[in-house]
């Protein structure tokens, strides 16, 4: 089973045509999703701008670190989930669709981030951000931005128009139709 | 008579002008609606709840401002590239009429409450409404789209 067809086969199960075809749900889950941004993604926001200085300079960074890390799960799985549900009402429009492929990449970039500098900056225990806190805190900040740009991009993709036949030609008399 | 040529703007003359300022409203939406929600999760007393909601008022008021600027100004972008589609539409004018709600009563009584002490009586309805006040502008932001 090619990915194509795994995109194709979730894209036509029973709630991915539910919320697809309905006026209704596709459009309150995509509020939701937003929402769980506002609401939870500015834990990640909050954490970062501490590492930097930028926030609430006058709490340490380990106690707003560590107070806001529940609320960052809990955003992160609500926007994913979410996020999984609108990307399987239109899986095969997303499969080719660029922005969504680098929106995936740039999630598994910050799981890449997580695991580079979840021991050092974010589970460090120190009441001062340590050195590399500001490294951490610019980088998950540009990944998450980017995430949130190409989510918006995906609705600007258009797929090439499809081409239904090429026409080459071979030598003076022969013209061979190629369908595809 | 004032003329205005809606393919002049530059929102619909080039492809991605439109999705990059829709990308400033969304990032800073978050930004003013997230640092509002800070403060309305600490009075219903979780979050960040070794700070008071004053101290919280006070760490994130400056990222409230500097949301609430970016929001209204790429909102107005937004606006100016079709101004009758969104007058006409039922709920952008919601919308509207929530945003102004929201931004008075973030600076009169949520501001009062959220800095009382003692923590007020109110201060569960105070967040409770503040927070479904804001995620009804952002369904309504989204229904703009599909109505």
């Amino acid at each position: 089973m090619s990915t194509a067809q795994i995109f194709h086969w979730i894209q036509s199960t029973g709630w991915a045509n539910a919320l697809r075809e309905s006026d209704f749900a596709y459009p309150v889950v995509l509020s939701l999703h937003l929402c769980s941004i506002a609401f939870f993604g500015v834990a990640i926001l909050m954490t970062n701008l501490r590492l930097l200085g930028l926030a609430m300079p006058n709490s340490p960074v380990a106690d707003v670190v560590r107070q806001l890390r529940p609320w960052k799960w809990a955003g992160f799985v609500l926007i994913i989930t979410c996020g999984i549900l609108l990307a399987s009402a239109k899986a095969d429009t997303y499969y080719p669709n660029p922005y969504f492929r680098i929106k995936l990449l740039l999630l598994a970039l910050v799981g890449v981030h997580a695991l580079v500098f979840r021991r050092s900056v974010y589970g460090n225990g120190a009441a001062v951000a340590p050195r590399n806190a500001r490294i951490a805190a610019i980088l998950s900040l540009a990944l998450w931005l980017g995430i949130l740009s190409m989510g918006r991009w995906i609705a600007y993709y258009e797929k090439p128009k499809t081409v239904h036949a090429v026409v080459t030609v071979l030598g003076p008399s022969q013209v061979r139709i190629l369908p595809c | 008579m004032l003329i205005y040529d809606l393919a002049a703007n530059p929102l619909n003359s080039n492809e991605w002008s439109f999705p990059l300022t829709e990308c400033f409203h969304v990032a800073s939406m978050a930004l003013c609606i997230g640092t509002i929600a800070v403060v309305d999760l600490r009075l219903l007393g979780v979050g960040l709840r070794n700070q008071t909601a004053a101290q919280l008022v006070r760490g994130t008021e400056g990222w409230t401002i500097a949301g609430f600027s970016i929001v209204i100004t790429s909102g107005l972008l937004i606006f100016s590239s079709d101004p009758l589609k969104y007058l006409h539409s039922a709920p952008f004018q919601l919308k509207m009429a929530l945003l102004l709600l929201g931004i008075i009563y973030n600076y009169t009584l949520h501001r009062k409450v959220a800095q009382s002490s003692p923590p007020s009586g109110f201060r569960f309805v105070i967040a409770g409404f503040s927070l479904a006040l804001w995620a009804a502008l952002v369904f309504s932001s989204i229904f703009i789209a599909f109505w």
